[in-house]
């Protein structure tokens, strides 16, 4: 997808307007909310198990050098082979080359956020390989030419009559199939892709540094397919995807489904430590691992942004937040969504494009409450603003009128003098209880996001003296 | 990028040298494993059924092949696939219908199982014996003996002396909510699982 983060105003008012949309985004949000918090109260130590999978994380990330090594190594000697890439490019540039060289005419790919962030898919179909998503809500969204807008529920903006349209019309499905139906012609037709494919790529919701493991969690069963059929598996993966040993494992697997999905464990792990062995009657005989680097390093050295590395993509922070339930993922216009894209994204691509993502944020803190590895996602987010503030990224008029607010509220005979004529002059521009300010060129910018509704004619020391005076 | 630049590029973000001293991880919580477990095979029972697999309590290996046969008639599958567990081996010299020459072209897959975690009606299979004999064909039977249950992922995990090619933890059959989180059973792979326990 291309990036537009730096249109998130204008992206957020289309979403708005869009009803198939607003549809899809409240049936979806509600019923993940509902789940993962039936899921989270049938345990009685999830604080214990946030507390733990946070600390986990956070040493990780702290002595990532040290685990990055030790996994590396232990790959090696299972004799998969490991790639490194500093970037997008570097990144399809191995894989397209690896493709290449073994002649691979068609990939299957289990869902991976990391290859959306890199574009992999037009990398390798400019290469003339056939590149098939095989997750469900992939697939829909591949058969569409659109992009996901969730991290774990790709498709989910869109309504179940958008998808039986769209099957109607690609995969000759009935005009009124069911879910059912569908489900069964998406089978049906990635069944032939998973047979014919000479490599099957995903990515990797764990890596252990003790075991040289990868870790896949799903519930379709296509990510075991990809990893099983196919002569050639690679695994893509961030850096920081790290854990050091395999009985961390059992913690990060009670809370990500629960967090996620709001199942107690999911259909299918998957823990992948090397290729074939000699004596197993199938599985793909060549491995390979893709470490990308694309940013994080950036976000590493920032030690006050290092905590979003421990993200482990559940999704429970965009399903919550009241921006997200209303705009849905595109609006954010890039790959990571809600709280946590807004606190990564600028790690990622830089302030500069993105610094309207924090400010999208009521600060209710509920994203820091759900996250399962305890990330301060508010802090985070505040964090964000205050830098764009310094770094001159914020709007003119916002800046102006800030500035005019902390000259005022510096200097009482202002202030005071100042609200009344306010109060008296927003009356007249008050429709139906809000000001509109349309023909105030500050307010109008400002008002824009916001409902501000009319001032009280009288300031409540005002009502307090007449009501001393009455008496 | 080679391995060593990879790595200088992390070092250097940590502001750390290549032999600093790493503490030791923090400590698993003893409040994860689940001490209070009942009876770990009506925990499975009532954990698998809820995901939707079917559960049969039988007392002798004779018994588990003939309800497989059962099973396999009432299914009115054509042709099977088996992995190389030995406890299955008796069983399906027994199986009336065709070996599929194919994997891919099978009706059912037989099995049994690495372990069973009972918390959460997980059945552990591994790539020794075979990897797609359970998850290519659309219907999967796992015959499997109590004395294989464990209570918790924390167990199964922990008595591992070395990790097979693939160690896959499978929690019922294959469903989905991508279509608006409505819950559909059986994409690409096994859409109903059956579980004979020896016990």
């Amino acid at each position: 997808m291309e990036i537009s983060t730096h249109n998130f105003k204008d992206n957020a008012r289309k979403a708005l307007k869009n009803e198939n949309l607003q549809i899809a985004m409240k049936r979806a949000t509600k019923t993940f909310v509902a789940k993962r918090e039936k899921a989270i109260s049938s345990l009685d130590n999830f604080e214990d198990l946030r507390n733990y999978c946070g600390a986990i994380k956070a040493h990780t990330i702290e002595y990532l050098d040290h685990y990055l090594e030790e996994f590396i190594e232990n790959l090696e000697s299972l004799g998969v082979q490991v790639h490194f890439a500093a970037d997008a490019d570097e990144a399809n540039k191995i894989v397209t080359e690896l493709a290449l060289e073994k002649n691979v005419k068609t990939v299957v790919k289990a869902k991976s956020m990391v290859t959306e962030e890199i574009l992999l898919n037009d990398a390798l179909e400019a290469i003339g390989v056939e590149t098939l998503e095989t997750d469900l809500g992939e697939y829909i969204l591949q058969l569409d030419n659109d992009f996901p807008s969730h991290i774990i529920g790709p498709a989910m903006h869109k309504t179940r009559e958008q998808v039986t349209k769209l099957f109607h019309q690609k995969l000759g499905t009935k005009e009124d199939a069911s879910i059912i139906e569908l489900t069964k012609a998406a089978r049906e037709a990635l069944r032939k892709g998973f047979l014919k494919a000479d490599m099957g790529i995903s990515g990797a919701n764990f890596a252990v540094a003790e075991t040289g493991s990868i870790v896949l969690v799903e519930n379709e069963g296509n990510i075991r397919l990809t990893t099983s059929q196919p002569k050639i598996h690679l695994a893509i993966m961030g850096l920081e995807k790290i854990i050091p040993r395999l009985k961390d494992l059992s913690a990060f697997l009670t809370i990500l489904p629960r967090s996620a999905t709001g199942q107690k464990a999911s259909s299918y792990v998957s823990i992948i430590t090397g290729p074939k062995k000699q004596n197993d009657p199938d599985g793909p005989e060549e491995q390979h691992v893709l470490i990308i680097d694309n940013g994080r390093s950036n976000v590493l050295a920032d030690p006050k942004l290092r905590d979003a590395l421990r993200c482990i993509r559940c999704g429970a922070c965009l399903n919550i937040c009241p921006v997200y339930q209303n705009v849905g993922g595109h609006a954010y216009g890039w790959v990571y969504p809600g709280p946590i894209g807004s606190v990564l994204d600028p790690g990622l691509l830089g302030l500069e494009s993105t610094h309207q993502l924090p400010q999208a944020c009521s600060l209710c803190g509920a994203c820091g409450e759900v996250c399962p590895v305890k990330i301060p996602l508010p802090e985070l987010l505040l964090e964000h603003r205050q830098r764009a503030v310094k770094q001159g990224l914020s709007a003119k008029a916002e800046k102006a009128g800030i500035g005019a607010f902390a000259f005022m509220a510096t200097h009482p005979l202002v202030w005071n003098s100042g609200t009344k004529i306010a109060r008296l002059g927003s009356q007249f521009l008050s429709r139906e209880g809000h000001i509109k300010g349309n023909y105030i060129p500050v307010l109008k910018e400002w008002l824009k996001e916001r409902d501000f509704k009319t001032p009280a004619q009288k300031s409540f020391r005002e009502l307090w003296r007449d009501l001393k005076d009455e008496k | 990028m080679n391995k060593a630049n990879f790595l200088k590029q992390v070092r250097s973000s940590l502001h750390r040298n290549a032999n600093d001293p790493v503490p030791p991880a923090p400590n698993l919580l003893a409040t994860i494993k689940d001490f209070n477990s009942k009876d770990l095979i009506a925990q499975f029972k009532e954990e698998f059924e809820a995901v939707s697999g079917r559960f049969f309590l039988v007392k002798t290996k004779k018994e588990a092949g003939e309800k497989a046969l059962e099973i396999i008639s009432e299914a009115k599958a054509k042709s099977f696939a088996a992995t190389t567990d030995k406890l299955i081996k008796t069983i399906i010299n027994k199986i009336d219908i065709p070996r599929a020459d194919k994997i891919s072209e099978a009706d059912i897959g037989i099995s049994s199982a690495h372990c069973l975690i009972a918390n959460t009606g997980t059945l552990v299979l591994e790539s020794s014996v075979g990897r797609l004999a359970t998850l290519l064909p659309a219907h999967h039977i796992a015959i499997v003996k109590s004395e294989q249950l464990l209570p918790t992922m924390a167990e199964a995990i922990e008595q591992v002396d070395s990790l097979p090619s693939a160690w896959v933890q499978a929690t019922g059959p294959s469903r989905t909510a991508d279509i608006e989180l409505t819950l559909t059973i059986g994409v690409h792979a096994p859409g109903i699982v059956d579980v004979i326990m020896i016990g």
